[in-house]
């Protein structure tokens, strides 16, 4: 059977207001197979709520969003989990009294190695699924996190606990992941190792990442999206966006 | 002392020496210690029902007692106006408690914390308010009285107590059994993910909805099954049982062993509770205001619970720390 290939991620017009005040305005935007895009603005510019609405964990007002060809505009955050988007958060959103290992084994619902023993999995020990205890190894030692296993998340560092937030994203083995800011907060050292990471997923995955760290943000990818006051003002390579009189506008020090 | 040490083999030896020391309790003990051995199990159970749901989904339930109740007095209800005979009025009653439990699952799933809170209190009240003004079929506040055990089930010798004992003996073995393996499957993660974050939980593709209400239903299992049990030791069921003291007990029972250790907590929490309540009764008539201080002690000096000391103990030695 042959199919027509359907861009990854297609946001059209997509607007949404709180209180009466446009958070974001008529974005559109598309995603695919190396077409990965770094997301840039001043704060309160709609960046984050542009993610939640992609990701459906606040409904839209108007405008369309497609996954794969799949009109998800509509559907829950679980459907588009499945379809294979994945996100990380600006502020550590983690399972602070399960441990690591436990945070990994949870993130892997959606991908191959996720699969269900059924009604067994209700009373069969955890730990038993060595299919999944194997992978959850192997993402450890990626994140660098092998001798946290069993160490509870709220007994982790800020810069630990974003490098888990990474893990996760991984171990749901997504096709699009939404990066919201993931250096914020990190020390010189933590830079280099989670951009590095970041910058050896963006060649695997579709990735869309909002940061405020421009110079970090352009060596991941060349296409720059430029969002203020939730609008999309421009979308470019680096150099456009670098030489765009209106993006050194809004990002102009009085 | 090695052997102390391997804490494998200890827990093992300990576990097999309990089980052989309940097996045996009708044989040397008196009628007291039995039927207290009989109250800690029936109510274990409850407080288990409630602390499944707060140590693993983090919810509060004050209507935990609502299932108990249901099911104690739609046997009652059959067997006191003859309506039909055991085999078909135990499968009923719980299939009403069961169903009750299903619709305010969904109901109080829509909810949170405090908001949660309080719509399990309204709705267990509503079902006590039913059970106190009901009267032709409830009796009222005298509730039901002259529950017989049914005969068929003496199959430990003659002694009504004896069988008594090993009936809820095997029913309180299997749901601790059944929780305990609920808590270590990766079922009982999930609970624990939607604890910690259930928009992390939605985030990752976990239909957390079905989850909580799984947990609610499960709960209200266990809690049917304690009705049982009180039913037929007592042999009456009355509106008291549903009352706010009847949630506030398997509160307290609760916290006070821990809930975050289900069953361990539930059962010292239990003990503890009952057996104040029983001896300090005799002593003074204040002796609610004794368990009420302890309480306030447990929350400020160890919030976790009791269990949460032995835990810090264990933690203390895998870790080579040292004690002091």
């Amino acid at each position: 059977m042959t199919q027509t290939k359907q861009p990854a991620l297609v946001i059209e017009n997509v607007s949404k207001s709180f209180d009466g005040i446009k958070a974001t305005n008529r974005v559109s935007l598309e995603l695919d197979e190396g077409k990965s895009a770094v997301l840039i603005g001043p704060n309160g510019a709609g960046k984050t709520t542009l993610f939640n609405l992609i990701t459906g964990e606040i409904p839209l007002d108007e405008g369309r969003i497609t996954l794969f060809g799949v009109d998800v505009s509509r559907l829950p955050v679980q459907k588009r989990s499945e379809l294979g988007l994945a996100r990380t958060y600006q502020i550590c959103n983690l399972f602070k009294d399960l441990t690591c290992t436990e945070n990994l084994y949870l993130s892997l619902k959606n991908s191959s190695w996720g699969k269900s023993r059924g009604f067994l999995e209700w009373f069969l020990p955890w730990r038993s699924n060595k299919v999944k205890c194997d992978r959850v190894n192997e993402i450890l030692k990626q994140i660098k996190l092998e001798d946290y296993e069993n160490v509870k998340v709220k007994n982790m560092s800020h810069g630990e606990q974003r490098q888990l937030e990474l893990g996760m994203a991984l171990a749901s083995d997504p096709k699009i992941i939404l990066f919201d800011e993931p250096m914020a907060g990190l020390s010189p050292t933590e830079r280099v190792f989670i951009g590095g990471l970041i910058k050896q997923l963006a060649k695997e995955k579709i990735i869309l990442v909002i940061e405020h760290d421009i110079e970090f943000a352009l060596s991941i990818t060349d296409r720059v999206a430029v969002l203020n006051h939730g609008e999309l003002l421009k979308i470019g390579t680096p150099d456009e966006i670098r030489n765009s009189k209106e993006v050194q506008q809004i990002y102009k020090i009085d | 002392m090695k052997f102390l040490k391997n804490t494998a083999r200890l827990k093992q030896a300990g576990f097999i020496v309990l089980l052989l020391f309940l097996v045996s309790i009708p044989v040397f003990s008196t009628q007291f210690f039995l039927t207290m051995m009989i109250r800690y199990m029936y109510f274990g159970l409850l407080t288990i029902s409630f602390s499944f749901l707060a140590g693993q989904l983090g919810l509060f339930s004050l209507m935990v007692p609502v299932s108990f109740t249901i099911t104690a007095y739609t046997i009652a209800i059959c067997q006191v106006k003859n309506i039909m005979p055991l085999q078909l009025s135990l499968p009923l009653g719980f299939a009403i408690a069961l169903i009750f439990a299903a619709v305010c699952g969904v109901m109080v799933n829509k909810t949170k914390e405090t908001s949660f809170l309080m719509l399990t209190l309204v709705l267990s009240q509503l079902v006590w308010s039913i059970a106190l003004q009901w009267t032709d079929l409830t009796n009222g506040s005298t509730g039901l009285l002259g529950i017989q055990f049914p005969e068929a089930l003496n199959i430990f010798g003659d002694k009504p107590n004896v069988n008594q004992y090993y009936w809820t003996f095997i029913l309180f073995g299997i749901c601790i059994v059944l929780v305990w393996l609920l808590t270590r499957s990766s079922y009982g993660m999930r609970l624990r993910g939607i604890r910690d974050s259930e928009s992390r939980m939605i985030a990752l593709g976990y239909n957390t909805a079905a989850l909580k209400w799984s947990a609610f239903m499960i709960s209200a299992v266990i809690s049917s099954v304690s009705g049982i049990l009180f039913l037929y030791y007592t042999g009456m069921i009355s509106p008291d049982l549903m009352s706010m003291n009847s949630s506030n007990q398997a509160l307290i029972s609760s916290i006070l062993g821990g809930t975050n250790s289900i069953i361990g907590g539930s059962v010292l929490g239990t003990v503890i509770n009952r057996t104040l309540e029983l001896t300090l009764s005799g002593i003074t008539k204040r002796y609610a205001l004794v368990t009420g201080l302890l309480f306030l002690t447990v929350i400020l000096v160890i919030p976790d619970g009791l269990t949460s000391v032995f835990e810090r103990f264990k933690r203390g030695r895998k870790e080579g720390g040292e004690l002091k």
